[in-house]
């Protein structure tokens, strides 16, 4: 009896988790994991098996959606074990579930930052979840959904065309099931794939394509919002103005961009302001510095710095008083857009402290041992460097100087450095090169002849012509 | 007793079909059938059954919170029969 007691805390635990209760779906799932290994080990039910891999892989993505995700990779870890011993002995492990668990997998592996481990995952999932279209059309949406995730892990592998064909053929079967076999239902995952695949074009440089996809799931989230009056999309619909309005300031349409960031920001406003949706203000913050970046795209300073004024408030809101350290690097970007702009309007002493602060912040998550912002760090002190320089502050440009070397040195040790952190070095040493030889007369009084040396070093490793003397 | 597992048998091939209105109209019959019922562990056994599908099958209609009701009377009766059984 303990096995059927089991196999309804699953379905509980299931329908705790779609009411947005996952500490007590979590709470069942993990009763009737204990429940079905008592029973196997007792009683020798071997049969049990599928069932504990189906808790297994339940209570997995109920972990991965608490951001749990090493947990979670564990009990889809575990699950797949027990479904490939199944398939060896030739017991026939349930091909829909097993298929399930290797796409949660993948998934999880794409939010840990492993792209390539996720794609032998889905490749598996895609494989057999294309066999079981094959008998029964029913399986055609997971095979879109695995097909989604499939593109997503090429596309963070820069393997933008394959990714794109998995976006199409997803796009294509969601087109089938909402067009012609009338599941309206899916019109959201429709949606979604368009989204990934503007999201892709944008990042190839295909600018109208990728217009295109956002502006068909804008068109449905609004519809679907609306009309169908799904109120729990409309941060959807916010979020695909933002990647739309991405796409026109990547077009040089800042205009047309300002009108997409607007409507975003209402949505926004109103579900944190409104709504307590508090979760949401990151989001927030993220579209008032793309609105700022447009503005001043229009030579509007004075509102961009408005809006690089209240980002810069909510990420230090959640980076000082929430101790929410992951948005440190986005408080350092807000401060240096800050900083920038007030640069342009030639208050060069506020620029400047906004500078000084966004780079300790970005030195600060060096420190702390995440080395992905290595690129950012540099780009700040180029452009520190910049302002000093035209302060006629010497000294204080040679520091700049000395931080990037130290920056970038044990980058650079390594075979192959980061692409973006050489990107940023190319920009930092194009810098140096606009330097007049009055201007490095300057720098040579300060620097020591030491690190002259090794600035040189450096120009000639990277393809730039000498340091002027 | 013999209705009843008809009734289940029917509603879990009509859910098989996505044909979910109508399971549940099957679960709901046998639900009634077992309440009637003398109390015993067949008929607990039964009932228990009965709600654990009726949830899944609300479940898949998204009426969750009927689900849960369902689901959480049929774990209590699981776990009732399991202390019976030692």
């Amino acid at each position: 009896m303990s096995d059927k007691l089991a196999g309804a805390l699953v379905n509980k635990g299931n329908v705790l988790d779609d009411l947005g209760r996952p500490h007590e779906a979590l709470q069942c799932y993990e009763e009737a994991i204990i429940l079905f290994k008592r029973s196997m080990e007792r009683r020798g039910r071997a049969e049990l098996n599928e069932e504990l891999a189906l808790a297994l892989m339940n209570k997995g993505v109920t972990l991965r959606g608490l951001g749990r995700l090493e947990e979670s990779l564990n009990c889809f870890d575990e699950a797949i074990t027990i479904y490939r011993q199944l398939w060896e002995q030739g017991q026939g492990a349930p091909a829909y579930e097993f298929a399930m668990t290797l796409m949660n997998k993948g998934e999880t592996l794409l939010r840990l930052g492993h792209p390539e481990e996720a794609l032998s995952y889905f490749d598996e999932a895609v494989g057999i979840f294309r066999r079981l279209v094959e008998k029964h059309q029913g399986f055609a949406e997971w095979l879109a959904w695995t097909l989604r995730g499939e593109g997503k892990a090429l596309d963070d592998l820069g393997r933008q065309e394959e990714a794109l064909a998995r976006y199409d053929e997803a796009i294509a079967l969601y087109r089938q099931l909402v067009g012609v076999e009338g599941r309206k239902e899916l019109e959201m995952e429709l949606a979604a794939a368009m989204m990934n695949k503007g999201v892709t074009l944008r990042r190839g440089g295909c600018l109208e394509d990728a217009l295109h996809c956002f502006e068909e799931a804008i068109g449905i989230y609004r519809r679907l919002v609306e009309v169908g009056g799904r109120r729990e999309l409309v941060s959807e619909l916010a979020s695909a103005l933002v990647s739309k309005g991405n796409a026109l300031a990547d077009a040089d349409r800042p205009e047309e961009a300002l009108t997409c960031y607007d409507e975003a920001i209402r949505v926004y406003r109103q579900l944190v302001e409104v709504e307590g949706r508090g979760e949401l203000v990151s989001d927030l913050a993220g579209i008032l510095v793309n609105k700022g970046n447009a503005l001043a795209d229009l030579d509007r300073f004075e509102e961009a710095l408005c809006r690089f004024d209240e980002a810069v408030a909510i990420y230090r809101q959640l980076v000082e008083r929430q101790g929410q350290k992951e948005w440190t690097d986005k408080l350092a970007a807000g401060l240096m857009n800050k900083g920038a702009t007030l640069d342009d309007l030639g208050r060069f002493e506020e620029a400047l402290q906004c500078y000084d602060e966004g780079i300790r912040w970005w030195e600060e998550v060096m420190e702390a041992g995440s080395k992905h912002v290595a690129a950012w760090l540099l780009q700040g002190l180029g452009v520190r460097f910049e302002l000093k320089r035209r302060m006629k502050d010497w000294r204080g440009a040679a520091e700049d100087i000395y931080r990037a070397l130290a920056v970038v040195r044990p980058f650079f040790g390594a075979e192959s450095p980061p692409e973006v952190t050489v990107m940023a070095l190319t920009e930092f040493l194009f810098r140096l090169r606009l330097l007049t030889p009055e201007e490095w007369a300057e720098l040579d009084e300060v620097m020591g002849e030491e690190s002259l040396e090794e600035l040189r070093d450096w120009f000639e490793r990277w393809g730039n012509e000498p340091v002027s003397q | 007793m013999e209705q009843i597992e008809r009734l289940m048998e029917e509603g879990i091939n009509l859910a098989d079909l996505g044909r979910l209105e109508e399971a549940i109209g099957c679960y709901e019959e046998a639900i009634n059938l077992c309440r009637q019922w003398a109390e015993g562990k067949g008929r607990e056994e039964f009932l228990a059954r009965a709600l654990s599908n009726k949830g899944a099958a609300l479940r898949r209609l998204g009426r969750l919170e009927e689900s849960l009701n369902c689901l959480n009377e049929a774990v209590a009766l699981y776990q009732q029969l399991t202390k019976l059984e030692g």
